[in-house]
């Protein structure tokens, strides 16, 4: 039912919102010319790319994870120790080597984790995935002898010469070019995986994993390959953070790092497929917004989140879009308690 | 290396802890097993409580008396109060949403009480001492130990004797078991379910409270106090069996033991121990230690 949401029936559409996501921009650099305002867009597009990696979880398959921050934070020390020559010979160590570097590691850990943790659904999973999260964590800090500890791991980026030019990726204009490469790269993969029949299993298992199961799907198996994916993205997302700030600290794996992608998601909405892009615009616009009125912003996001969850259960874009309504009645009011809210045997 | 001595108190201070983790864990268990909600902001209501406690006894220090004792009695209440409220505002209207919504709302009322505490309080830790009448060590295998750590221990042990004999021997205990396995039929048997839930919500949030009066004089008071007991509890819950009174109990003794010993012994691997062994028990046992396999 909730699979009707995505614009795939709807192309026109899809190719008009693809335009503005390309066009539009690309034009920011050059109008908002101020370094500052540069790094609050990157910030937006870096949770974007975070909480769509969520949402490919969340949204499309109905894992509700908790632990995202630590494979973010393995994205960002693998670029970490990969630039700061720990790990490769400082000659070879570029932007693009660590990328690959943090993306080969974000699918190990990702497959590791996502072993143990699909073994249980529902609430079980979001708090082994809370589990592992912890660990990654305290075992981040407690090593600090490799990995700095809580003062971070500092690390450079060599210029890279571009037409007779000696330029720094990490300076904002250049970086924000390369975000928004990352991110829309990102964005037509995911694009290509959840308009696949691929992605119609896994909307199946959100929807009823016990049936899925019937029919014949291993569905543990795709929940895993779905937690992989996700993780890559959630690795990339923290690489594109630590080149944001040249320095990774364990805070990026900090539980309370994975709310993040979460409360974009959901305030943007998790059953459209731009719903975290829109989220994470909203979540970090609020953030500067509000900064500067009280300084301490998280009362104000509590205080907008409470009547979000109360009144628009489904996000921003599940409420305009008219086409959702079925989707908000069946998916967020069930009939009455506990009971009604999992409705997958296997998974108890 | 094992000195009889050193190996008691750790075991000890991790008792102390376990206590501690227990009464927010058995109010967050309660809670869950009851109203099917995943109260967040349960470990909110603990840093109430220890805050509640120390603007009670400075103030009352300011006329010559010690507010602790006033304290253990009037603050768990006033925690209540504000759970009460809490409940009947915010958490009502989300009994039948989807887990993640419920976590989603008290998620948010972390957010505002927490950063709340911190605009108003401040970020600077807090004491207070421990109450004249219980601030003496005795000689245990002769290293003095504080008695309040016994005091701890010992109101933790009775608050579960009580909450034990009062689920299973009192007709209170009898509806609120009923209320949270069938609450459709214990709707329509004539129990008032809506005021079931209030009631367990009020009670799970004095105990948080009750364990925020027990660790002011023995811990700093600071706003990010909740944050840290909530994640344990959670472990604790998941650990014990979601839902399960024993659970708690077993999981948050098990915890605070292996933690104090861990200090001392492992302490580079100590911050990892509960959830690894969350983890493996999950894995192998999911229904918890003691929890029953439909309990979810």
């Amino acid at each position: 039912m909730i699979g009707d949401i995505d614009l795939r029936d709807n192309r026109f559409r899809a190719v008009g919102v693809f335009a503005l996501f390309a066009v539009l921009p690309l034009l920011i650099p050059p109008v908002f010319s101020r370094s500052y305002l540069l790094g609050v867009f990157i910030d937006m597009m870096i949770l974007a790319l975070f909480a769509m990696s969520w949402n490919l979880l969340f949204g499309y398959t109905g894992m509700l994870s908790f632990g995202h921050a630590g494979l973010y934070g393995v994205g960002a020390y693998a670029v970490g120790f990969t630039l700061n020559g720990t790990w490769i010979f400082p000659q070879v160590a570029s932007l693009p080597v660590a990328f690959g570097v943090s993306l080969a590691l974000s699918i190990v850990a990702a497959a590791v984790i996502g072993l143990f943790c699909v073994q249980r659904g529902n609430i079980y999973f979001a708090m082994l995935t809370l589990a592992f999260n912890m660990v990654l964590y305290e075992v981040f800090i407690q090593f600090d002898d490799i990995t700095s500890g809580t003062s971070g791991l500092l690390f450079d980026i060599p210029d890279v010469a571009v037409l007779g030019l000696e330029l720094n990726p990490a300076d904002a204009f250049m970086y924000y070019y390369f975000t928004l490469a990352v991110l829309t790269l990102s964005v037509l993969v995911m694009w290509r995986i959840v308009n696949s029949p691929y992605g119609r299993l896994l909307t199946a298992i959100r929807e009823n994993p016990e049936r899925a199961n019937f029919i014949g799907l291993n569905v543990k198996h795709y929940q895993w390959s779905a937690f992989v994916i996700s993780g890559m993205f959630a690795g990339l997302a923290g690489a594109l953070v630590s080149v944001r700030n040249l320095v990774v600290t364990p805070g990026l794996m900090f539980w309370a790092m994975s709310a993040e992608p979460l409360l974009a998601t959901l305030i943007g909405g998790p059953y459209a497929f731009f719903g975290p892009v829109l989220g994470a615009v909203f979540f970090i616009s609020l953030e500067e917004f509000l900064v500067g009125i009280v300084g301490n912003w998280h009362i104000a996001l509590g205080i907008i989140l409470i009547p979000v969850v109360l009144y628009l259960p489904n996000g921003i874009i599940g409420t305009i879009s008219v086409r959702n309504v079925r989707s908000v009645v069946g998916r967020v009011v069930p009939s009455v308690g506990p009971d009604s809210v999992d409705d997958t045997e296997e998974n108890r | 290396m094992v000195d009889p001595s050193t190996i008691t108190t750790a075991a000890l201070n991790g008792l102390v802890e376990g206590m501690l983790i227990f009464l927010t864990a058995v109010g967050l268990t309660l809670i869950f097993g009851v109203l099917g909600v995943i109260n967040f902001a349960h470990g909110s209501f603990y840093m109430l409580g220890a805050y509640f406690t120390f603007f009670l006894v400075t103030g009352m220090n300011g006329v010559g008396l010690n507010g602790f004792w006033i304290a253990l009695l009037v603050v768990p209440l006033l925690v209540a109060v504000v759970g009460g409220l809490v409940e009947r505002v915010f958490i009502r209207p989300i009994y039948d949403y989807a887990h993640e919504l419920q976590l989603l709302l008290t998620f948010a009322l972390v957010l505002v009480i927490d950063n709340g505490a911190r605009i108003v309080w401040g970020e600077q830790f807090r004491s207070i001492n421990v109450p004249p009448l219980l601030d003496f060590t005795i000689a245990l295998l002769g290293t003095p130990y504080p008695f309040y750590n016994f005091f701890l221990i010992a109101v933790g042990a009775l608050v579960a004797v009580l909450m034990w004999l009062m689920f299973e021997r009192t007709r209170v205990g009898k509806i609120v078991r009923a209320s949270s396995e069938q609450r459709d039929i214990a709707n329509a048997l004539g129990i008032n379910v809506p005021l079931v839930f209030t009631a367990v919500f009020i009670f799970g949030t004095a105990l948080a409270g009750l364990a925020g009066v027990l660790a002011a004089p023995y811990k700093t008071i600071r706003p990010a106090m909740g944050e840290t007991i909530i994640i344990n509890s959670f472990v604790v819950v998941v650990l014990g069996g979601l839902g399960s009174f024993g659970g708690a109990l077993v999981g948050a003794l098990l915890i605070g033991l292996l933690n104090g010993l861990a200090f001392v012994y492992v302490p580079t691997f100590q911050p990892i121990i509960p959830f690894v062994l969350m983890a493996g028990v999950l894995l192998v046992r999911p229904a918890g230690l003691l929890g029953e396999a439909d309990a979810v």
